[in-house]
């Protein structure tokens, strides 16, 4: 069946992110950051993206364990993949972000300890993935290591609360009476680049879905390969057919 | 604009690049998984029963 939405998601994915990228940097300067603040406009999406694909990793390894179909347990990984992926984006900004503001560019603050052993938590639900070969088993054991990984996610958000360190309390609370400790202007720029970013997000794992598929067909025709192979050996003519 | 005007375009960059290059890696990945995907529907053609017999033959033997 030919993809009708792939291509135009993708399209869409990239003018938004062209308006966001146009937006922000062109967004009035702070009376504290100057121009430094627009550099909220990628670290906070990417931050929020790697969020959303850690919880989109547990929710569809949730799936997965409820109705066994392995297009959940794809779609897990690839969330978790893109969630490490966005994760390292969001250390990195943010490391470039605080070299001029904090003078450094890591300190062992509770938010940054916890984004960088989210990255553990994820690298090793990729690596567990890798060291399983029977596809079931994989799928059900990344399942509940994706689940429990997921309840690290309000833990890393909530540090800059329960551990005050160097990092900024959160600009858009949402427990509790929701509020955005910023300039209006900020927030509606801020809303674009989540919303691009988030599509973004939809993108990719839409197409990292479609080759784990290709790549989990593959695998299954090896193993009927190898199978078919193991059959001929064990004939005595060297073929089934005999 | 301020002194750290060019750097934050800079951070813009950095970071655009390295999903950038994740995208690149996947369309790699895909287009390898699709060339690989069309070969094993060419084997399976030309597999099938009533095509056994010319998929087998080598070139050189037709003769």
């Amino acid at each position: 069946m030919k993809d009708r939405v792939t291509t135009p998601l993708g399209a869409v994915t990239l003018l938004l992110l062209l308006v966001a990228v146009g937006l922000g940097l062109s967004s009035p300067l702070d009376v504290n950051q100057g121009s430094l603040v627009r550099l909220m406009f990628v670290h906070v999406p990417t931050a929020w993206v790697s969020y959303l694909a850690y919880g989109g990793t547990g929710l569809f390894g949730l799936l997965y364990l409820i109705t066994r179909k392995r297009r959940w347990d794809r779609l897990a990984m690839a969330s978790g993949e893109l969630g490490v992926l966005f994760t390292v984006a969001t250390i990195v900004g943010g490391m470039l972000w605080a070299k001029p503001t904090w003078g450094t560019y890591w300190v062992w603050d509770a938010r940054l300890t916890t984004t960088a052993l989210s990255l553990v938590v994820y690298g090793g639900y990729l690596l567990i993935r890798a060291m399983i070969d029977d596809p079931e088993r994989r799928a059900r054991v990344s399942a509940v290591v994706g689940i429990v990984g997921t309840l690290y996610v309000p833990i890393n958000y909530m540090a800059v609360e329960w551990w005050r360190g160097v990092h900024q309390t959160q600009t858009l609370k949402l427990l509790g009476k929701v509020r955005f400790d910023a300039a209006p202007i900020y927030g509606w720029v801020l809303l674009i680049a989540t919303a691009a970013f988030t599509l973004l997000y939809i993108y990719l794992l839409r197409v990292r879905g479609i080759v784990a598929a290709r790549d989990e067909a593959r695998e299954e025709r090896e193993l009927m390969n190898d199978l078919q192979g193991d059959l001929n050996s064990l004939t005595p003519q060297g073929g089934l057919r005999g | 604009m301020d002194k750290y005007a060019v750097y934050v375009i800079v951070v813009y960059v950095v970071t655009l690049l390295l999903l950038g290059a994740y995208l690149v890696w996947l369309a790699q990945r895909l287009r390898a998984t699709r060339n690989e995907a069309g070969l094993t529907e060419q084997v399976r053609a030309t597999s099938t029963p009533g095509n056994q017999t010319s998929s087998r033959q080598t070139p050189g033997k037709r003769g």
